[in-house]
């Protein structure tokens, strides 16, 4: 791995500019990595997990990347705060989500079931965000913002009533780790590309979403779907996605006025260098820009299995019908 | 065994009423292999990318009353075509207004002819069946333990639950397909809709993308070693080859999940296969001429079948992008037969 490409991961504007830079990418023999009809070659397994958040924690507001030590220290913090083996199912984990018992808590996956990673970004970065500057994002529209409340609302009365009131992760329709933008999350952060001459194909393991992306502007069917609609392009050594035409996914986040660019560089053999911007004028003030490293892993993508053997749902609905026969509150 | 052998508007009835002497009929219709040579992909393996379509009106097995009819004349494919077309005039004609509810406890139906997707045309081969091996056209017999399977309480008992006959327990009842889990099975027979594969295909692995329940399979072209036994997938797990024009894929690792789908040609229902971890199925891909890409496949499975059996369904290539397929979405199939269970225990009323 090429330590110094990494470290300009950091940095947007240092990316773009290696971006441009046709040595970018090389094999072991110093040859650049090319498909065998001569496009940068992002295809392979990869892992997206990673200890970095989305938005930089409170008490590294003015630094982007931590030294060494600093990092070390938070990696091990993360991992004892996050790890469900060391939570106390009476006390709870309330820095980490989980209540008390007493105030309704119960614990769910062991640690068995995670796999979110154990370390920082390579380059020891405090946040995914890098755009806007304070690796926060932007803030709210006011029309999102009272959108976000009524939906707050509506779910605290209802998200017991049905299965459709539940969200799409629930409902094993759709997650946010396979988006489109691939976002890391608890576990299964994995994903295969496959490149041909016209198309790029996206595998993600969670729910096994795939997406097909035309490499030429064929024309777009005139509907919109949960993962959109994409078409790539390359601008020298990186793969420029866009997809548009969103299904509303009913959390604020995804829908019918969400822009995506996204940005696939070969960085070395084991790093894709995944870079996005969300465009929403509907819900955010401004636009941004995330940046995730995909790291190259030897195993396979297997089937994923959502519902099967999977009976969480029934039990969140037949625990809400028997508190309600029981005449107790339902908590969200 | 059927799930709903009621319903049937049979492709065998049609193909019963014209017999004649079978042609030699090969790829040689409509296109001949020594005369045309598949696309290349860059790297130089015959590229069989794309959207394709495994559409026909052809059935898996030959119907009996064809006997030794292993192909259609020309007159007679054109006639059964042309009866498919008039079948399917008929059923998107607008319905009788009804003014008087069904009689009670018969059967409601189900789609109409608007969800159907089966194509018109038989093979290009003209051929009576997909199976092409045995050479009667029709699956071997199953073995004793098979046989007695199919026949035993249990599963009797299961098919009674998927035909509608006795109420249903739990969803857990019903096989893969209802349940949103998978479809077909490996090797992928054509079924009522939603017939059509994406192929991405590159120099290592080759993806493909089944449009229904929006699955994908990816079968390995760099020479690794078969995974651990332990880990059963319904796809089973795939290596593949070229050998000259054709790509095989050799397929095991289904462990416990090994089924297969093939449906009639009503509107609904189908055949389920029960196999078991011992199956094996070889699969052929082979572009046969401009715009067919011969799907042919054996499968082997030693405790169903007496012995293996080889199909081949030609794939037509499509022009249309697939779209996402929602199969829980805005479904309430599964809710309705099992509150129409709990409705009919409530009434203490047999189906």
């Amino acid at each position: 791995m090429r330590k110094s490409a990494l470290a300009a991961f950091a940095v947007p504007t240092l990316v773009l500019a290696f971006a441009a830079s046709p040595a970018l990418a090389q094999s072991d023999g110093g040859m650049p990595m090319r498909t065998p009809d001569g496009h940068p070659d992002i295809s392979g397994v990869f892992t997206f997990r990673t200890l970095t958040p989305m938005q930089r924690p409170a008490q590294f507001a003015d630094r982007e990347t931590l030294d060494p030590e600093t990092a070390a220290a938070f990696e091990a913090s993360e991992r004892t705060r996050q790890n469900r083996d060391l939570f106390d199912p009476i006390a709870g984990a309330p820095n980490a989500g989980y209540q008390p018992r007493a105030a309704g808590g119960v614990l769910s996956y062991n640690e068995f079931w995670y796999e979110r990673g154990i370390e920082l970004t390579s380059d020891k970065r405090t946040s995914l965000i890098v755009d806007p500057p304070n690796g926060r994002y932007p803030p709210l529209t006011e029309a999102a913002r009272q959108a976000d409340a009524e939906r707050r609302a509506y779910r605290r009365e209802h998200m017991y009533d049905s299965y459709e009131n539940r969200s799409m992760g629930d409902r094993c329709i759709a997650f946010t780790k396979s988006g489109p933008p691939m976002r890391p999350g608890a576990y299964n952060n994995n994903l295969m590309i496959f490149q041909t001459a016209d198309h790029v194909a996206i595998l993600t393991e969670q729910a096994r979403q795939h997406r097909i992306i035309p490499l030429d502007d064929v024309e777009k069917p005139r509907i919109e779907q949960i993962a959109g609609v994409s078409r790539g392009r390359w601008e020298g050594e990186t793969l420029v996605v866009e997809t548009a035409q969103y299904r509303d996914w009913g959390n604020g986040t995804i829908g019918p006025s969400l822009r995506l660019v996204e940005r696939f560089t070969r960085l070395d053999p084991d790093t894709v260098a995944y870079e996005y911007t969300v465009n929403d004028s509907e819900r955010y003030t401004a636009p941004y820009t995330v940046m995730l490293p995909f790291r190259r892993t030897d195993g396979e993508i297997f089937e994923y299995a959502c519902h099967e053997g999977n009976i969480g749902l029934y039990g969140i609905l037949a625990g809400a019908r028997n508190l309600e026969r029981l005449g107790r509150e339902l908590r969200p | 065994m059927n799930r709903l052998s009621h319903g049937r508007v049979g492709i065998g009835a049609l193909l019963a009423a014209c017999v004649t002497l079978a042609p030699a009929a090969g790829w040689a219709q409509p296109a001949s292999p020594e005369a045309w040579e598949a696309p290349r992909t860059p790297w130089g393996d015959p590229d069989i990318g794309g959207v394709w379509n495994s559409s026909t009106v052809t059935p898996l097995e030959r119907p009996e009353a064809l006997a030794d009819q292993a192909f259609l004349t020309e007159e007679e494919a054109a006639a059964v075509e042309a009866r498919v077309v008039e079948a399917n005039a008929r059923a998107n004609a607008p319905s009788e207004v009804r003014t008087e509810p069904l009689p009670v406890g018969g059967n409601v139906g189900a789609y109409n002819a608007f969800w159907i997707d089966r194509g018109t045309t038989v093979v290009p081969t003209r051929r009576t069946s997909l199976v092409v091996d045995p050479p009667n056209g029709r699956l071997p017999a199953l073995t004793p333990e098979a046989e007695a399977h199919v026949n035993s309480p249990a599963r009797q008992r299961l098919k009674a639950v998927r035909e509608g006959a006795v109420p249903a327990d739990s969803y857990a009842q019903f096989d893969w397909g209802d349940r949103c889990i998978w479809y077909r099975g490996v090797p992928s027979l054509p079924t009522a809709y939603n017939n059509n594969y994406q192929i991405v295909q590159t120099p290592d692995v080759i993806a493909i993308v089944q449009e229904h329940i929006h699955d994908v399979r990816f079968i390995h072209l760099d020479g690794r070693p078969r995974i651990d036994g332990r880990v059963s997938q319904f796809g089973g797990h795939s290596l593949g080859r070229w050998e000259g024009e054709t790509l095989v894929v050799e397929t095991a690792g289904f462990g416990d999940r090994a089924y297969l789908f093939s449906s009639g040609p009503g509107p609904q229902g189908g055949t389920n296969w029960d196999l078991s971890p011992d199956l094996r199925v070889v699969e052929r891909f082979t572009r046969v001429a401009p715009g067919i890409l011969d799907y042919a496949f054996t499968v082997d499975d030693p405790n169903v079948w007496t012995t293996p059996w080889t199909g081949s369904s030609p794939w037509a290539r499509g022009d249309q992008p697939l779209y996402e397929y929602a199969c829980h979405e805005g479904n309430y199939g599964m809710t309705n037969i099992l509150a129409g269970s709990r409705a009919a225990e409530a009434g203490g009323r047999d189906r």
